[in-house]
């Protein structure tokens, strides 16, 4: 068992928390000091809820006292994505032009949350309405990466990234309207998971592109994304499939992986550090049971037109009255990034959707219908230093994430690797509403792997 | 409305900002246009989807 309180699993810290060992009040002073020691270095919180914190911690603690067991959240400290409404603290999400905003409810997720006994620390750090990053023009920084403060974390869920691998919280909500889930756990050594579309209500979470926004989890353990998820997903969901968390640690035998190698092989960005890992988590996958094949995917290139024409096109009807309103306040590069929006067609969109009905469909009738999951990379390098995001246009980071937002099928990436000191991430991808398997494959191939255990160099 | 297939010049972005409403300083505009171009092309790409997902290669054993 880890020395600080910050390093206890969820599990470990529910377990000390039931046998009287620990009260939750501790558990949060132990939260609140490593963000005191460590976000300095990190940035990953944009507001730290220190008073509130403790309330709600003397709260649980006083709940479970009286038996009132909420369930394996229960006196958890959690963070949440500044994408997310909070009623108790200020949620900019992301934007000058939010500064001081406090919403006046809390969105559904954080409903769950608090019905689930879990302390809020604070808010996260996230891409300016989860749109592009890092920007400079903002009035406050981007998270750093806690491997290497100089390298971007991804985005744009990128403070949950950001603590998470920092050690200041063991599981955080983030969004994911593209990868900004997966993508940010991938370079930061994290665990990210983007469950089924329309498995966690997005009530209450500024909208990027309704057709393909998802909330999701980045935890320190695939075991800890479980738990979260099944805390938050909509009841009406998961009364309707097994929990995420329901098949942990059971054998992978009579699993068929299909892994989409040639997916990501032969893309003249994909750095072969990534093939090589993902080749050998392959490996280990089979030495685990699993058979795998190799599987053809429709082109990635495909899904990238469709979720490009979807995204761009909701999400400057979404921000068209703001622009006008208060374009000016928008950092350079994501108003320049929603506004080029503007030259799609009603018509566009249509197809687009069309499009990812077929995709979806493709994937269920061809792929599913003889895989339990695909394996395939997350991101194709690690984390890009800040520097290389210093130029005029956006830059797009290569990763093959956005396909499964517009499919909605839940997909998960788990730390698989090292390269040149930075993290690589593996993804795996589920038919629709088995999130369980994912979870049974990921956690299984943690404990074979070393990497999730891995930490970064303390600041 | 513009139309996406026809390649966005700045002109048309701008008329269309205008028409929206938005302010575009004239340095941002290239920036903008070659958003727009991207995304015009993703928007061709649209119409040959149907036909790649039925050249699905079967899966082969590793």
């Amino acid at each position: 068992m880890s020395g600080h309180l910050a390093d206890l699993s969820i599990q470990e810290a529910a377990a000390r928390l039931r046998d009287g060992s620990l009260s939750c009040l501790d558990l949060t002073r132990g939260h609140l000091e490593r963000i005191a020691e460590r976000d300095r270095a990190y940035r990953a919180f944009v507001y730290v809820d220190t008073d509130g914190a403790l309330a709600e911690a003397a709260r649980a603690d006083d709940a479970l006292r009286r038996g009132n067991d909420l369930g394996p959240l229960h006196g958890i400290p959690i963070a949440v994505k500044d994408l997310v409404d909070t009623a108790q603290m200020p949620t900019a999400y992301g934007s000058d032009v939010y500064a001081g905003h406090r919403p006046t409810e809390d969105a559904d997720v954080v409903l769950r949350l608090k019905a689930a006994g879990a302390v809020l620390l604070g808010k996260l750090e996230t891409y300016e309405f989860a749109m592009v990053g890092p920007v400079f023009d903002r009035s406050f920084p981007p998270a750093a990466n806690p491997w290497n403060v100089n390298c971007t974390t991804g985005g744009s869920s990128s403070g949950s990234a950001a603590a998470v691998a920092g050690g200041l919280v063991r599981t955080t909500i983030g969004s994911d309207t593209g990868g900004s889930v997966r993508s940010p756990a991938s370079y930061c050594g994290a665990v990210g998971l983007k469950p089924s579309f329309a498995s966690i209500s997005t009530r209450g979470v500024f909208p990027l592109s309704p057709s393909l926004d998802h909330v999701g989890v980045i935890s320190a353990s695939v075991a800890e994304a479980a738990i979260t998820h099944d805390a938050i997903a909509d009841a009406a969901y998961a009364n309707a499939r097994p929990a995420a968390a329901s098949r942990l640690g059971q054998s992978l035998s009579g699993l068929r992986i299909g892994y989409a190698r040639d997916w990501f092989a032969h893309d003249a960005e994909t750095l072969p550090a990534v093939l090589e890992a993902v080749d050998a988590a392959a490996s280990v996958l089979s030495l685990l049971g699993a058979r795998i094949e190799e599987v053809a995917l429709p082109e990635a290139a495909d899904f990238e037109a469709v979720g490009a024409v979807i995204i761009h096109a909701e999400a400057f009807e979404g921000h068209r009255q703001q622009l006008k309103a208060s374009g000016e306040r928008y950092s350079r590069k994501v108003f320049q990034n929603i506004v080029s929006g503007l030259c799609l067609t009603p018509d566009d969109l249509i197809r687009a959707r069309e499009a990812a009905l077929r995709l979806r469909a493709t994937l269920d009738r061809r792929v599913f219908s003889q895989f339990d999951a695909i394996l395939t990379a997350t991101t194709l390098t690690p984390a890009i230093p800040f520097v290389d995001f210093v130029g005029e246009a956006a830059r797009w980071t290569p990763m093959r994430t956005i396909a499964f937002n517009v499919t909605g099928h839940p997909a998960l990436s788990v730390p698989c690797g090292f390269s040149g000191g930075l993290p690589l991430g593996l993804q795996l991808v589920g038919r629709a509403g088995d999130e369980a398997a994912l979870c049974q494959i990921g956690h299984a191939y943690e404990l074979a792997s070393d990497f999730a255990a891995s930490k970064p160099p303390r600041p | 409305m513009a139309d996406s297939k026809i390649t966005p010049m700045p002109e048309k972005v701008r008329a269309r900002a205008r028409a929206c409403g938005i302010e575009v300083a004239i340095e941002r505009e290239d920036a903008i246009v070659v958003g727009a171009q991207y995304l015009a092309d993703a928007a061709r790409r649209l119409d040959t989807i149907a036909a790649n997902n039925d050249d699905l290669a079967e899966p082969k054993r590793s």
